[in-house]
């Protein structure tokens, strides 16, 4: 599904080059839950920007669902994020006066659904996450649970082939995020594949497979027992959940 | 106050900078010029005009019937047209005239020695002299002073000779010149007593302006001879001279009383001397109040924009500004920091400014005649744009008094 | 279709959404749009060009004949009687006309009330009608140089006979009957070309056409402009001596008639030189009618120094629109990165401020209109002769809601280009 091979990024000012990614590879097959962690300052956040296409890269190359990321041209880049990726931020970024449907809606209008489309799978995608009932309502009649399980259905509705999480519960209390890792396991087990950056080495443990940058290269590549029962055999270095 | 600082954070936002700038030249540009406007028109009104012009009604009427076209009839109406005014209450005198003071154009006509060269060359306004053909009182009527020699009288009258059939061409009018043209016709030896093209030279009267559009002392030339020009076909011109507050009263019956002599004129206009001068500079007090209006919005704009300026700045700035404060700079430290901000600007636009208004000033003397701009009215300018743009940067510059401290540490 | 619909839904809610802001920058542009427009419709309607379909076929003459030695070398636009009469004479243009403007007052004959309504007259030809294109309502030209025959504008008709086909009736001038053959529907020509001169050139087409000879017989005095260089006893006096009055006008089709008249015109002032009378350094000149009117200094001069700075402030209205839009686009680029982060090219956003700049533009038109209007008012109000110089048409509106929309447009162009290239990331603000 995603393959970066010796990826580089280097950040440039006046007199200060910044390798924020160096010799970058990873390989995540369909279907994966991979959580990417590290320390303030790895390198996390530039890969999952160069991951989502939201930023470039200086060397290496990146196939993403078999296309060959080199040398297109900010269409086609819009294109592919808009067709088989799907966002989830830590801060939800919902449009604070849209209410859950126009959220929803939002992206699939890149897309170029018609009306009746776009309906369906909004509709859809807030009957996975459970909010089928609030269509209605504003961001701000939520908690902070509700608007990310939101967040996951917009990113949902395009049926992207890849979710990119950002610290995906960083913003809600340990009742909240557990609700929502539910969600995001369920999912994957439904056969989604899903990146997701965090903090907490717990939530890391809990998921298949534990990436871990530091000084933008990956460092440790751990296979953990996983929550669910489709598992990957290989067992490394013997911490187990 | 570290300029440097403030240079470089105006270059990193250089295109909202630049924009701004750019107003606040344009603005003083504009300012400038219209000053210079303004006080030209204001000069011109006041300019003092050599004759009592606020104590003079001017009547413009024309006979509608052909009866008027009997010479002798038409003076006859107009020697009681002048009798019955000058017997209201409030009039000092009144006198009949062929053209008025304050005019463009008019009737005019060579003025020279009658020895003057055949093949000679006048100079080009002494080809337009106006000749006015009035009462004998005309001048002391107009309040104008005669220096030398005499005032015109009633045996200067050539009327009766001018309309009598064969004796027009052996007429040698007595006339009174403005000072002026008497010393631009006679430039080497005085004028009484000589001889002109149109008459002997019998008075000088104190200059005063009659043609204001004309370059220096051309806006006095003028000549003056006792004649009533009898026929209907122009338009002919009283000036009444009351009593100082009579003004209103009197013009109020010129009219009726015109007409109650005979019905059949049109009265075209009862007007005071004043209200004929500002009539007559009218293009220019109306310019210089479009030009006033425009400033007034252009400043209002800027203002705006000002405002808009420094409160993208401060939203901007929102985090930076509460590490400082965290830091340890004060609330004013960073009220003047946002206010030094919009000095600087108003300071490089003053000097941005001057090719502003320069520029402009050229570009309005290729379609009209304007003044220079001059340094005071530069700086007056300038200094309006620094109050305008303080004033504007007043409430973001206070609203940064509201930025908390503890903005330094929030991670959100 | 769809996406424009979307986006006008957008936009709207983005113009509630920031009332204040949007209403500051939608006045404040409409100002200088409207202030700009008031000023361009007293400029346009007074350099129109009054004969658009042979504006390049009439011309003006003027000659270089003077009576005395050592003449200037600036040419007069008038004419002597003896130059106008020869100028009708030739056989080299469509049309040709002399005139000079009077002024009378006249009534009907017979007439109860003994009042005389004031009509400003051509005394001209009969090559006047055709040359001029004037719209005849009822009747035609007078026959005959010396006939007691006029014909009337539309506005004097009303004034004495309530209007109708007044054609066969009688006025007296003096005491003295004319008969009117003619009567023309309301004509507006503006400029007035063939008399631009001396502040007439705004002024309405005259009330009453007469032959010129009958005017000069029956002594209607010389308004206007007139010159002699000897003692002119009486109008009828300025036959035959050199007195300055008369302007000619010619219609010539092709540029062989040109250059005919020219030659034409030299033969004449050889003519008159060998006859005594000397010429000025400069040719006989021929001059289109907007060339004539240039020549004439038409344009008000204020009006096109305030055009100079009513464009400056257009200017100073779209700078300041323009940093409006950035602090504006700065402070919605978290929805604008939120959406190309979701796969928004760079052309969406393009298009989404395109539609949005669009609808400003619109509700600025409007404003604009209403601005220009109540500007015109005020400097008519200011500049009480220009009265009849500004005319509010299609063309006019429609210039007005352009320069609104473009100005729109224009104060958006480079903010909105920065807020679509922003630099994309995952962090949002």
């Amino acid at each position: 599904m995603l393959k970066m091979n010796n990826i580089s990024r280097i950040y440039r000012s006046d007199t200060i080059q910044t390798h924020a990614l160096r010799d970058f590879s990873l390989e995540v097959k369909s279907g994966e839950f991979v959580a990417v962690t590290g320390p303030s300052g790895s390198g996390k956040s530039t890969f999952l920007n160069v991951a989502g296409l939201l930023d470039g890269f200086d060397q290496g190359s990146y196939e993403l669902d078999g296309v060959n990321i080199k040398g297109l041209n900010d269409d086609q880049l819009s294109r592919l994020r808009n067709e088989k990726i799907g966002f989830i931020f830590q801060n939800y970024n919902l449009i604070p006066d849209f209410n859950l449907f126009d959220n929803i809606d939002m992206p699939l209008r890149y897309r170029g659904f018609d009306a009746k489309e776009r309906k369906r799978r909004i509709t859809n995608a807030l009957e996975q996450v459970g909010l089928a009932s609030r269509a209605n309502y504003l961001p701000s009649q939520l908690s902070g649970g509700q608007q990310q399980r939101v967040a996951i259905a917009r990113a949902l509705a395009g049926e992207p082939k890849i979710l990119l999480a950002d610290e995906p519960t960083g913003n809600l209390d340990s009742l909240m995020a557990r609700q929502v890792m539910e969600l995001l396991y369920k999912l994957n087990e439904q056969g989604s594949t899903i990146i997701m950056v965090t903090h907490d080495p717990d939530q890391a443990r809990a998921v298949g497979r534990n990436v871990q940058v530091i000084d933008g290269q990956i460092t440790d590549h751990s296979i953990y027992a996983p929550v669910g029962n489709n598992a990957p055999i290989e067992v490394n270095a013997g911490i187990s959940a | 106050m570290n300029i440097k600082a403030l240079l470089k954070s105006l270059r990193l936002r250089k295109f909202a900078t630049g924009l701004l700038l750019l107003q606040l030249s344009l603005t003083i540009g504009l300012m400038v010029n219209t000053v210079i406007l303004t006080t030209s028109a204001i000069d011109k009104l006041n300019n003092p005009l050599g004759f009592d012009v606020e104590n003079l009604i001017v009547v413009d009427h024309i006979p509608t019937s052909g009866a008027f076209r009997d010479p002798s009839y038409f003076r006859s109406i107009a020697e009681q047209d002048l009798a019955k005014i000058s017997a209201l209450d409030g009039v000092v005198s009144a006198s009949h005239y062929n053209q008025l003071p304050i005019q463009r154009g008019g009737w005019n006509g060579n003025l020279q020695a009658a020895d003057f060269p055949d093949d000679g060359v006048l100079e080009k306004y002494l080809r337009y002299v106006p000749q006015f053909y009035a009462s004998a009182n005309a001048l002391e009527n107009l309040g104008v002073e005669i220096i030398r020699g005499r005032a015109l009288n009633a045996s200067d009258d050539i009327t009766k000779d001018y309309y009598t059939p064969g004796k027009r061409d052996d007429i040698e009018q007595n006339i009174v010149l403005t000072e002026s043209v008497a010393k631009a016709v006679f430039p080497n030896k005085p004028a009484l007593g000589e001889l002109t093209n149109n008459g002997r030279v019998v008075g000088i009267a104190k200059d005063f302006s009659i043609t204001p559009g004309h370059p220096g002392n051309a806006k006095y030339y003028g000549m003056f001879g006792n004649f009533l020009f009898s026929q209907p076909d122009r338009e002919q011109h009283y000036i009444v001279r009351v009593e100082p507050g009579q003004l209103a009263h009197v013009k109020a019956q010129l009219a009726d009383t015109i007409l109650s002599v005979q019905a059949e004129r049109d009265i075209l206009r009862v007007q005071s001397m004043a209200d004929r001068l500002s009539q007559f500079y009218s293009k220019d007090t109306g310019l210089a109040s479009l030009f006033g209006i425009l400033s007034l919005l252009m400043v209002g704009v800027t203002v705006v924009s000002s405002f808009a300026h420094a409160h993208f700045h401060v939203t901007q700035q929102r985090k930076f500004i509460g590490i400082r404060r965290a830091l340890g700079a004060r609330k004013q430290d960073i009220m003047i920091y946002v206010f030094s901000e919009n000095w600087l600007m108003s300071l490089l636009s003053s000097i941005l400014g001057i090719g502003a208004a320069v520029a402009l000033n050229i570009g309005l003397s290729q379609v009209i005649t304007i003044d220079k701009p001059d340094i005071l009215l530069y700086c007056l300018s300038v200094l309006v744009i620094f109050v305008s743009g303080s004033l504007a940067t007043w409430l973001p510059a206070y609203k940064t008094t509201k930025i908390s401290p503890v903005i330094a540490t929030r991670t959100l | 279709m769809e996406m424009f619909n979307y986006y006008l839904k957008l936009s709207l809610r983005n113009l509630s959404r920031n009332r204040l802001f949007f209403s500051l920058m939608i006045t404040t542009l409409a100002v200088g749009v409207g202030v700009f427009l008031a000023n361009i419709a007293i400029i346009k309607s007074m350099s129109a060009d009054p004969l658009p379909h042979k504006s390049d076929k009439v011309f003006n003459i003027s000659l270089n004949i003077w009576p005395n030695a050592n003449p200037s070398p600036e040419l007069l636009p008038i004419m002597r009687y003896d130059d106008a009469m020869h100028i009708l004479k030739n056989e080299v243009a469509t049309h040709t006309m002399v005139h000079y403007q009077t002024q009378v007052y006249t009534r009907e004959v017979g007439a109860a009330s003994v009042t005389s309504y004031q009509a400003k007259v051509r005394a001209t030809t009969p090559g006047f009608f055709p040359l001029t294109s004037a719209p005849f309502a009822y009747g035609g030209v007078w026959q005959g140089d010396h006939a007691k025959q006029v014909v009337i504008g539309d506005s004097l008709n009303q004034q004495i006979f309530g209007g109708g086909n007044s054609v066969g009736k009688l006025i007296e001038v003096d005491g003295k009957p004319l008969e009117i053959v003619g009567v023309l529907k309301p004509w507006h020509l503006k400029p007035l070309f063939y008399h631009p001169g001396h502040r007439q050139a705004f002024s309405a087409t005259d009330d009453l056409f007469a032959p010129i000879e009958t005017a000069l017989d029956n002594e209607w005095a010389i308004n206007v402009q007139s010159l002699s260089t000897e003692r002119i006893n009486s109008v009828s006096d300025n036959r035959g001596k050199n007195a300055f009055f008369i302007h000619a006008f010619v219609q010539l089709d092709s540029q062989a008639q040109i250059n005919e008249m020219k030659n034409y015109l030299e033969n004449y002032s050889q003519m008159r030189k060998d006859g005594g009378d000397f010429l000025r350094e400069t040719d006989n000149r021929l001059l289109d009618v907007n060339q004539w009117l240039e020549l004439n200094k038409v344009v008000d001069k204020q009006m096109l120094a305030f055009g100079l700075a009513t464009s400056l402030f257009l200017a100073v209205c779209i700078f300041n629109a323009s940093s409006l839009l950035l602090a504006r686009y700065h402070s919605a680029r978290f929805e604008t990165g939120l959406r190309r982060a979701v796969g928004a090219r760079i052309s969406d956003i393009f298009y989404q401020g395109l539609v949005e700049s669009t609808l400003v533009g619109i509700f600025c038109a409007i404003l604009a209109l209403v601005f220009g209007w109540l500007f015109l008012q005020l400097s008519l109000s200011l500049f009480p002769k220009l009265e009849n110089t500004s005319d509010i048409d299609g063309s006019l509106i429609a210039i007005g809601i352009a320069i609104a929309l473009a100005t729109s447009f224009i104060s958006m162009i480079y903010p909105l280009l920065k807020a679509c290239h922003a630099q994309l990331s995952t962090t949002l603000k």
